[in-house]
């Protein structure tokens, strides 16, 4: 389930680009979510050893990814964290919908993020009301940011 | 500091190519854009100089701030350059931020997908970056504006039944004396989705200064895009609007309007809706158009005049709002 506080939280991990560097491990690149992200997020393949090549830069190291990615890693690896999802663009929506259907993460949003327009289930932290859909989930955030 | 500047960054592998119009410039949008690609190129250079590897052609100096340790100190020490600035710094919210900006003689460009709420930026300073070819190993990147589509003369009041202004002042003295349906004033630019939402059952159309929107706009755009459909018209300000009407005869107008950036210096304005503001209050002074913007002069509202502002509003949808305004 996706739990989202929206706005201003001290608990959330704002700068989750510098967080990513300080704390990611090479095994967290070992997994088809990585390699589904890195593609379809930063136009990179992960080769079988664990390279990562970068459409535009070539090889690059994990640091070199974008903060979409990052973020999304660090949800993923880090479920105990709060991370700023507001360092995710849309294109990284579908994927924090997806780690959120297999387990339980609480992201931080101080925009209104667009998670699509199929149905989603989130519950919002602020209200504690849950929502289902984007008309639901509007009406929460526009109290919060 | 003035006028519109081109920044073309470059090394090897990725190229950056950035029109900044106004002193605050904002970038969003996708993950993996090269956002802090742009960033690091900037900030390469500022460091290291030709010597950095990096290509940078700007008429001003380009400087990066990618902590927010010193950053105060830092833009101090600049004038006249642009200043860019990486995401995830939450300095950008404060208030102390905010009062930098004023009688700054910088440009900004923030890299952010959050509205800020204390900064007076335009619809049209949020951009965006796109890729636009590949030759030889180098992907060459321009930036875009991000909500084009919603600039100038775009009111498209259709159907609509109610019209919500931004502003209670004159804006909104005019807008009501004109409208045939239900307008209402939602007292401030953070308030105008919330109103709209007590219409949600009826067919809304929104009028807010474009000049200083920035923040507020995505939620706009995602209700319009999500929730309901409104139509938005976003234009400078309605000072704009009157100046651009063609009730004023001043030789300078033209030109101005044409190219407001080569007029409007970041010291004096932080925002483009305050100089318009003047300037309408400047040349209308002790004439019998003198403009006020606590309560607008009934003469904005004679046949002559009113068609004037109508027009120019409606230049893309005449027949339907005529049909809907007196």
């Amino acid at each position: 389930m996706l739990h989202i506080i929206f706005g201003d939280c001290e608990e959330s991990i704002y700068n989750t680009s510098v967080y990513f560097d300080n704390v990611y491990e090479q095994e967290w690149f070992n997994t088809d979510f990585a390699r589904t992200i890195l593609r379809e997020v930063d136009k990179a393949e992960l080769t079988e050893d664990g390279v990562i090549k970068s459409y535009c830069f070539g090889v690059i190291p994990p640091e070199k990814i974008s903060g979409g990615s990052k973020t999304l890693l660090l949800m993923k690896n880090c479920k105990d964290e709060i991370f700023n999802a507001s360092t995710c663009g849309d294109n990284c929506a579908r994927f924090i919908l997806e780690i959120a259907r297999k387990s339980d993460i609480t992201i931080n949003l101080r925009h209104i993020m667009d998670f699509g327009d199929a149905e989603f289930e989130a519950y919002v932290e602020n209200s504690g009301v849950r929502v289902k859909n984007n008309q639901e989930y509007f009406r929460q955030a526009i109290n919060y940011v | 500091m003035q006028g519109s500047y081109r920044i073309q960054v470059r090394n090897n592998k990725v190229s950056f190519d950035v029109m900044l119009e106004r002193n605050i410039t904002v970038i969003t949008g996708f993950s993996a854009t090269g956002k802090t690609s742009l960033l690091n190129l900037i900030a390469a250079y500022e460091e290291y100089g030709k010597k950095s590897g990096v290509k940078l052609i700007s008429e001003r100096p380009c400087c990066a701030i990618r902590s927010g340790i010193g950053w105060y100190d830092k833009i101090t020490k600049f004038q006249n350059s642009i200043i860019f600035i990486e995401e995830g710094l939450s300095f950008v919210h404060s208030h102390e931020f905010a009062k930098l900006l004023k009688g700054n003689t910088n440009y900004f460009v923030l890299v952010t997908r959050e509205g800020l709420a204390q900064v007076p930026y335009s619809i049209n300073s949020i951009i965006g970056i796109k890729e636009v070819s590949k030759k030889e190993n180098c992907v060459y990147n321009e930036s875009y504006k991000y909500y084009d589509a919603l600039t100038e003369n775009s009111l498209h009041l259709g159907l609509s039944n109610v019209l919500i202004v931004e502003d209670s002042c004159s804006g909104y003295d005019f807008f009501s004396a004109c409208f045939n349906g239900k307008c209402i004033s939602a007292n401030g630019k953070s308030n105008i989705v919330q109103k709209t939402m007590e219409h949600i059952n009826e067919q809304v159309a929104i009028m807010a200064d474009g000049a200083a929107i920035g923040a507020d706009v995505q939620k706009l755009m995602y209700y319009k895009g999500k929730i309901a459909n409104v139509n938005v018209f976003l234009p400078e300000s309605f000072e704009w609007i009157i100046l651009k009407s063609g009730i004023l005869r001043d030789s300078r107008l033209k030109s101005i309007l044409q190219n407001p950036c080569k007029y409007i210096a970041s010291e004096e304005y932080v925002s483009w809706e305050q100089y318009f503001t003047d300037l309408l209050v400047e040349l209308t002074k002790e004439t019998s158009l003198s403009y006020k913007k606590s309560h607008l002069n009934k003469v904005y509202l004679l046949e002559g005049n009113k068609s004037k502002i109508l027009n120019l509003l409606s230049a893309t949808d005449s027949d339907i709002f005529k049909m809907h305004l007196f």
